[in-house]
């Protein structure tokens, strides 16, 4: 599967933009859409050979309250806590035989 | 497609996009990666569900969302700011994105409520919609023919829906059917209005 590592690079719609003066931002346009690159490749890391507590094993780390993203395969699920995702957007992961990239 | 982000795959260096699971740019150009069933809900809820394991990390690092101002903030579209005007739904309401071929569809997760389930027609299909609580969700892919008529009984932590045509049921603990309740899922998205509505500009809006 292939990894991914992680460029926030944001597509934006011509036409409708009102945007921040910053000649810094690398830009170019793709099918007719601007995309900025607004930070270099891994700045947000993405999480590559992610490790998983049990459910038991969870309750130290996660608030009852805690958002999660759940991926299942064959009866077995993965949980991705949304609230630690917003700080690596991505996931190399593989469920069983299922390779994924968990977003968010 | 205000503030849509794009990752960049370490094989090839080509660009995909969050949304659409397209490649835009790079080697791939053109492809599309499968978009897979994921369900939302929350650590408390999670935990009847039989078999989970749970992405390590810091232990307990914050107890929220770094963007939660962003979610609030009701005039702030993306990083830069744009402005998007639409009549349909508020800026940044938040849709369940669902695809089929080239026909989409934004039903607004309100319309989605704890115990009163959306069903929904699209693209030849019969879909479910559930929630418990605005970040747990779940689509399902519902036989043909069944659940036209559907009665809805109240469960402590869940529901159960029956076809009033014949004996067919289906059973839910919050948003995860119990044993003996066998659906397909069907892959959807969560965004906001705005960026659902920019990439997909012909959407169809769920109205109940």
């Amino acid at each position: 599967m292939k990894n991914w590592c992680v460029i926030i690079l944001v597509l934006i719609t011509t036409g409708s933009l009102i945007m921040a003066q910053n000649t810094e931002i690398q830009k170019e346009t793709i099918a007719g859409h601007t995309l900025y690159e607004v930070l270099e490749k891994g700045e947000i890391p993405g999480i590559y050979n992610p490790e998983y507590y049990s459910a038991k094993d969870a309750d130290s780390f996660y608030f009852e309250n805690e958002p999660l993203m759940i991926v299942a395969n064959n009866g077995i699920a993965h949980a991705y806590s949304t609230w630690h995702l917003d700080h690596h957007e991505i996931v190399n992961d593989r469920i069983g035989d299922l390779p994924l990239a968990a977003t968010w | 497609m205000a503030g849509c982000s794009c990752h960049e795959d370490d094989q090839t260096g080509s660009l995909w996009s969050q949304i659409t699971g397209e490649c835009i740019k790079g080697e791939l150009l053109g492809k599309k990666l499968t978009l897979y069933p994921s369900t939302f809900s929350t650590f408390e809820k999670s935990k009847s569900m039989t078999i989970i394991y749970y992405l390590k990390k810091p232990e307990k690092e914050g107890d929220t969302s770094r963007y939660q101002k962003y979610f609030e903030d009701n005039n702030r579209i993306g990083i830069f700011g744009h402005t998007f005007s639409d009549s349909l739904l508020q800026t940044k309401d938040r849709v369940i994105g669902i695809r089929s071929g080239e026909k989409q569809i934004a039903v607004p997760i309100n319309s989605v409520r704890p115990h009163r389930p959306v069903f929904l027609s699209f693209a030849g299909q019969s879909l479910l919609i559930i929630a418990d609580g605005i970040d747990n969700i779940a689509c399902f892919i519902l036989p043909d023919g069944k659940f036209v008529n559907p009665n809805i009984k109240t469960l402590q932590n869940g529901m159960t829906i029956t076809d009033a045509t014949g004996p067919e049921m289906i059973a839910f603990d919050g948003i995860i059917p119990v044993e003996g309740t066998e659906l397909e899922t069907y892959p959807v998205v969560t965004a906001f209005w705005f960026a659902w509505k920019s990439f997909f500009p012909t959407t169809e809006v769920f109205t109940n």
